[in-house]
């Protein structure tokens, strides 16, 4: 076995014009890595008619150009077959999989802002200013951006804060509210509905449209870290 | 040349068949509903299939045209006419100078588009003129038409058909009141019981009122296994069929998110999704599982029927 990455992943077509890569399914830097590698390869080196990648926690989509009557070159199968030999000869990993930076997000936890915080802290039986040093005590990495533009999906929470998403969600959740699911963290870019549990706001600008080379705040890879104001 | 709106429909936004190279910055594709009756649209008004064109729901905007040119409405039947009097859709149609088109009538179907020969000319952003105003994103800032503005259409737009010319029967969408739709497995669906297959071409599911561009969600009767509500967040896409633990699925639409955290039990055939898109409220349908080849086959030939159709229009198209 010549390929570098830990465990061969599974490849399958999602639709017409996607093909999932998928890893162990687990949240895990180890996992996470080796998708961000193998993602790298193919922004390095696209396959034909590749039009869009979506690396997640523990799978990669690669979404081709099959939908206009103009393209005829684009084979499902024979697609399959070229991932399977580029996933068994990728070599020489770079390794280098963070971007580097490391942003910090100020964010007004509790009360108006973070509306289950309270409810949180009480479920969880510790003070709510110990469940904020506990939250702002981690380095969270951005794992991937979904959902809504410019979301970013983070890990890990710590256990102690882990809380499952609300069984009703939301009809609107503001712009910036913080919020946790499982062990995930997110900002929401816009207002939207959404059934995270909120702890706090920041007001940080996730989303800028016009900037098109940079629309959105975060990117895969980057560390980040809340203080609180 | 420069189309009029004299009123607004109930959502009228200018599309194209999608923004592609963003969804891992969490930006949806978008663009229309029904993708294949935008394409057939663009293709009979002598267009590039993917040129900006207008999707609209009934009711449905009034429009008028400041100069001869040629358009075609596919899709949704609203009972298109020009100045009162009916015409049909699905071919192309000189609209002259001054005339006014409106829709009186919700015949069958959800989304409707007009495409004007030489295409409406749309600012981009990130690549596409698809609107959606949820983000806002898009031509006019990501929002929808308003009354008294313009749309303005490119050049070079043919005045003249020769002949009556339509869009055969065998390349438009299959529409039905009550259809079955066509699914291949999704990844997840072994998170509903050994059966899952079976059971769900038995069942039968109605299209609910929760249900917009970005999905629809249907009532059904799931059961799903109980250790499956702990996915990962995995990406998703157009057609794709999620699982919540309700029971009832969701199908996600044009404006679906990029990544979900539902077992994703099947996917609908590109060529299938225009069936369901089209769907009222309270309609019912059924799902049909076909095999992954089967439905890369069916896609590659909707795409040779499309290229057909581009020659023939360039036929009748002066």
């Amino acid at each position: 076995m010549s390929s570098v990455l830990l465990k061969p992943p599974r490849v399958f077509p999602l639709s017409e014009n996607c093909i999932l890569i998928q890893f162990e399914d687990v949240m895990s830097e180890e996992v996470h890595r080796d998708v961000m590698e193998l993602s790298r390869s193919f922004f390095d080196s696209p396959l034909p008619d590749l039009n869009d990648i979506v690396p997640a926690y523990s799978s990669i989509a690669l979404f081709f150009d099959s939908l206009k009557p103009t393209s005829a070159s684009f084979c499902l199968k024979d697609t399959i077959a070229t991932i399977r030999t580029r996933l068994d000869s990728l070599k020489n990993p770079r390794r280098k999989h963070e971007s580097g930076r490391i942003i910090t997000v100020p964010t007004r936890f509790g009360g108006a802002f973070g509306k289950d915080l309270r409810e949180i802290a009480k479920v969880k039986g510790i003070g709510e200013s110990a469940l904020i040093d506990l939250f702002c005590k981690e380095t969270y990495k951005v794992f991937l951006i979904g959902f809504r533009p410019g979301f970013p999906y983070m890990g890990t929470v710590p256990d102690e804060l882990a809380v499952e998403r609300l069984a009703t969600p939301r009809a609107n959740v503001d712009a910036g509210s913080v919020g946790i699911a499982g062990k995930q963290t997110g900002i929401y870019p816009m207002d939207s509905p959404g059934g995270w549990r909120l702890i706090g706001r920041s007001d940080l600008k996730l989303l800028d449209i016009d900037n098109e080379a940079n629309p959105t705040y975060f990117q895969p890879g980057d560390m980040v870290r809340f203080i609180p104001i | 040349m420069s189309i009029k709106i004299l009123k607004t429909g109930i959502l009228d936004t200018v599309q194209d068949c999608g923004r592609f190279g963003h969804r891992r910055l969490g930006f949806g594709p978008g663009g229309p509903m029904d993708p294949t009756a935008f394409m057939i649209a663009n293709t009979l008004a002598g267009n590039d299939a993917c040129a900006a064109a207008l999707e609209f729901s009934f009711p449905s905007p009034v429009l008028e045209f400041s100069r001869d040119t040629v358009i075609s409405i596919c899709g949704a039947n609203f009972q298109p006419s020009i100045n009162g009097i009916e015409i049909d859709g699905w071919g192309p149609r000189i609209i002259r100078k001054g005339d006014r088109l409106s829709f009186k009538k919700n015949i069958f179907g959800r989304f409707a588009y007009l495409a004007v020969s030489g295409g409406i000319i749309s600012e981009t952003i990130l690549g596409s003129a698809s609107t959606n105003p949820k983000v806002p994103i898009g031509d006019r800032c990501g929002r929808a038409l308003m009354k008294g503005e313009t749309l303005e259409v490119g050049r070079g737009s043919s005045t003249h058909v020769s002949g009556k010319f339509a869009a055969g029967y065998s390349i438009r969408p299959k529409y039905s009141e009550a259809p079955t739709i066509r699914v291949t497995p999704g990844p997840e669906i072994e998170s509903l019981d050994t059966n899952s297959i079976e059971k769900l071409e038995e069942m039968d599911f109605t299209v609910t009122n929760s249900s917009d561009r970005m999905g629809y969600r249907l009532s059904g009767n799931l059961t799903r296994l109980p250790e499956s509500s702990s996915m990962l967040s995995s990406p998703v896409t157009f057609g794709t069929i999620q699982a919540p633990a309700d029971g009832n699925p969701i199908v996600l639409m044009a404006d679906h998110q990029t990544t979900g955290g539902y077992p994703r039990i099947a996917q609908i055939l590109v060529t299938d999704i225009p069936l369901l898109a089209q769907l009222q409220p309270g309609r019912r349908l059924g799902f049909k599982f076909v095999t992954s080849d089967h439905a890369a086959e069916l896609l590659t030939e909707r795409n040779r029927d499309l290229r057909m159709l581009a020659l023939a229009s360039r036929n009748v198209l002066k």
